[in-house]
């Protein structure tokens, strides 16, 4: 669905530009008057936001989400209003007059519940996070596979509450945090280092429940360590290509975009290259080549999976069903349970067994086949 | 960088054969001989351009077809020029343009003395056909005859070895009738060579004992990750025809036509590699990726190579184009059968 959205988004603001610039340069599409037009602009945007209603309403805490309401609101509530003053005034037919006054309500109805569900939210650090988010996690209560979000240099930057990543996984015996920071690339953390109180930094916790299994834990950590190889692999190689560079260049590149194993490149696209990650990428690779289930992020402008103009977010983890955010009120509870069992598929009801069968179909099919013989 | 040549040839490619369109239909302006010389001199800049990789992945019907028509083309265009018109200058340039052409035809057959026809299609020559399991590393990529015999390919499917914690080397793949599964080597090697071909690539850095212990836990985790999609997309499409309340022949039609099986049917068209379910070479592909080992380039990146991950298969005789990957040859089976003698009992 994350796809299709996107090109949703993407093809509604070409269509609504595109429209705009053409009306603008004095055409008109079914021979629609001014307020005919104006209105049909308003639609477009008003069809965007109704069509992700709920997405813009859950994701408040992401900026871009916010930005895209306000965006609509912008051009929306003037372009009806304008739509119902020309019409009033030009005492045209009843259908666009009805058409605009259904317009201005449906733009004041989603104003209502936009500005409604600001409540919901409270602000930390630099931007909204929901409402007794829990902010100072003890870490007694991480997991490996849980994801932190934290504030910081692109929280302010994004106007978010967090908006950097870390992941909590096993490291010789003790838990750790690991991520890409833009100073040091791929990088180990204490996680008392991290988890420490600070109203200028708030974080916050995504638990992901169920826990993963032991296996998926044991090789979390291979995966780390594979992935610090091949990040001061790519460090070293860069720095060689570097040195080849005219000094001019070589000089603007090393103050512009540092080596320091963080994908600067990824910052903007949202790629997922093999070797450099930004701090969410970091996550999600962890994630998946750790073979956990996770949601999929970065698919490109229009959702065409081009990785281009469309970098992660960790307020976008949220949209992952396994990662739960975990409130104050929540806190009691966990330090003396744990995470509570959640059944991801409760409609399947032998959903484990009949994996179990599965995998041992699958291994030695030969042996299978013989015995069918 | 892979990708960026790749974007840069497919769109020289794509503007080549609008132009040689345009040409045909509507001409240059310039006269006909001068607009031979010019389509046929462009088109000999690409070729030389590309003539390094496409000689490179001659095993794919696809390059030779890149090869042979601007050849073809070439001879034509330079031939045309020559008779259509009386000015010398013009013919010199055909007569050239010709040789440059037979140039590009003689150094394609020179290059083309490096493979031998087997199967469907060309391998390279001196590759060990049907190597035995004791001989491959862990790591290697098998190559095995398989689905796309019919588009001039010898090979068409693709696994890779792993060994476990014991020693004992395993075959993983993607299978259309099973989805992942997980084979004793020696077996696959066996019947496999009892109605195909098999060849293998062994990595040029040996895996370290850290990385075959990894590449097993990889395995078993894609193998359960591919079963619990296929028992959810199963329940989900139970769910949606028991929704759309069809009769049971339609039901089993439907399972016939879209069997869940934990093979990505569309990644077969398009290249694409989900989290959960794969191609046979999707999932080589994306174990090695998992197990954080740098290809020096990843296939199935889409047409134009902009990461869409449409109309681009990853077809199994490209992984010959690796370079951190080389051939188990005959001579390596020799050092193998001469070592293994020479080493005590």
């Amino acid at each position: 669905m994350r796809p299709v959205r996107k090109a949703f988004t993407f093809l509604s603001h070409c269509l609504f530009y595109g429209l705009a610039t053409y009306f603008m340069l004095g055409h008109t599409v079914y021979g629609l008057d001014t307020a005919g037009r104006l209105l049909l602009l308003s639609g477009i945007f008003l069809v965007v936001v109704y069509g992700l209603f709920n997405h813009i309403l859950r994701s408040y805490g992401n900026i871009f989400s916010r930005l895209l309401a306000r965006e609509a609101m912008l051009f929306g509530f003037p372009l009806s209003l304008a739509a119902l003053v020309l019409q009033i005034g030009s005492g045209g037919g009843a259908l666009i007059f009805s058409l605009a006054v259904f317009s201005l309500a449906a733009w004041s109805f989603f104003a209502w519940r936009f500005v409604e569900n600001r409540k919901r939210y409270e602000k930390q650090g630099a931007g909204p996070v929901p409402v007794d988010t829990c902010i100072k996690i003890p870490a007694a209560i991480v997991r490996p596979g849980d994801a932190i979000g934290t504030g910081g240099a692109m929280a302010r930057l994004l106007r978010q509450g967090v908006a950097h990543t870390e992941c909590v996984i096993p490291w010789q015996g003790k838990l750790m945090l690991f991520s890409s920071w833009f100073e040091e690339g791929a990088f180990l953390n204490e996680v008392e280092r991290i988890l420490k109180p600070d109203p200028k930094y708030p974080n916050y916790l995504l638990q992901r429940r169920p826990p993963l299994n032991k296996e998926q834990i044991e090789l979390m950590e291979y995966v780390v360590r594979a992935m610090r190889e091949q990040n001061l692999q790519y460090r070293e190689r860069l720095t060689r290509q570097r040195e080849r560079l005219p000094g001019w260049l070589k000089n603007y590149l090393d103050k512009k975009f540092p080596v320091t194993g963080y994908d600067w490149l990824g910052r903007y696209t949202g790629r997922r290259a093999p070797d450099r990650w930004t701090c969410n990428v970091a996550y999600l690779e962890v994630m998946r080549r750790s073979c956990v289930d996770v949601v999929r992020l970065g698919h490109g402008a229009a959702g065409l999976r081009t990785g281009w103009l469309d970098f992660p977010n960790t307020e976008d983890l949220r949209g992952d069903p396994a990662l739960h955010l975990v409130r104050n009120a929540e806190l009691p509870a966990l330090m003396a349970d744990g995470p509570p069992r959640v059944n991801l598929n409760p409609d399947i009801p032998d959903f484990e067994a009949q994996v179990e069968a599965l995998t041992a179909a699958s291994i030695n099919i030969f042996d299978r086949a013989k015995a069918r013989s | 960088m892979f990708r960026f040549w790749k974007t840069a040839k497919a769109i020289a490619n794509l503007f080549m054969i609008f132009l040689t369109w345009r040409w045909y239909y509507h001409g240059f302006g310039f006269e006909f001989s001068v607009g031979c010389l010019v389509l046929s001199g462009l088109w000999l800049v690409l070729s030389f351009a590309q003539m390094g990789h496409l000689m490179r992945s001659y095993a794919t019907a696809l390059s030779r077809l890149q090869m042979l028509a601007p050849i073809c083309l070439g001879f034509v265009l330079n031939i045309a020029a020559f008779f259509g018109t009386g000015d010398m200058a013009v013919r010199a340039f055909a007569l050239a343009g010709f040789c440059a052409w037979v140039y590009v035809y003689l150094r394609y057959r020179q290059e083309r003395k490096n493979f031998f026809a087997r199967g469907y299609g060309v391998l390279p020559r001196g590759i060990m056909v049907n190597p035995p399991a004791a001989m491959l590393p862990p790591g290697s990529i098998l190559l095995m005859t398989g689905i796309p015999e019919y588009i001039g390919e010898a090979v068409g499917h693709g696994e890779i070895v792993i060994p476990d914690a014991e020693g004992k080397k395993w075959a993983f793949s993607t299978y259309m009738k099973y989805g992942v599964v997980l084979n004793p080597l020696e077996e696959v090697l066996t019947r496999r060579a009892r109605r195909g071909i098999t060849v293998a690539l062994a990595p040029t850095v040996p895996w370290t004992a850290e990385q075959c212990k990894m590449s097993f836990m990889v395995a078993r985790g894609m193998l359960r990750q591919n079963k619990e999609w296929v028992v959810r997309e199963r329940a989900r499409q139970e769910r949606l025809l028991a929704f759309l309340h069809l009769p049971e022949f339609v039901r089993r039609a439907w399972s016939k036509v879209f069997p869940v099986t934990g093979y990505d049917w569309f990644g077969l068209v398009l290249g694409r590699t989900k989290m959960g379910r794969y191609t046979c070479v999707g999932s080589v592909q994306e174990l090695l990726w998992r197990m954080g080992i740098t290809l020096d380039r990843y296939f199935g990146t889409g047409l134009l190579g902009l990461g869409t991950t449409v109309l681009d298969p990853i077809m199994p005789a490209r992984f010959f184009d690796l370079k951190c990957y080389r051939m188990v040859t005959e001579a390596d089976h020799q050092a193998w059968l001469a070592t293994s003698q020479a080493a005590p009992k």
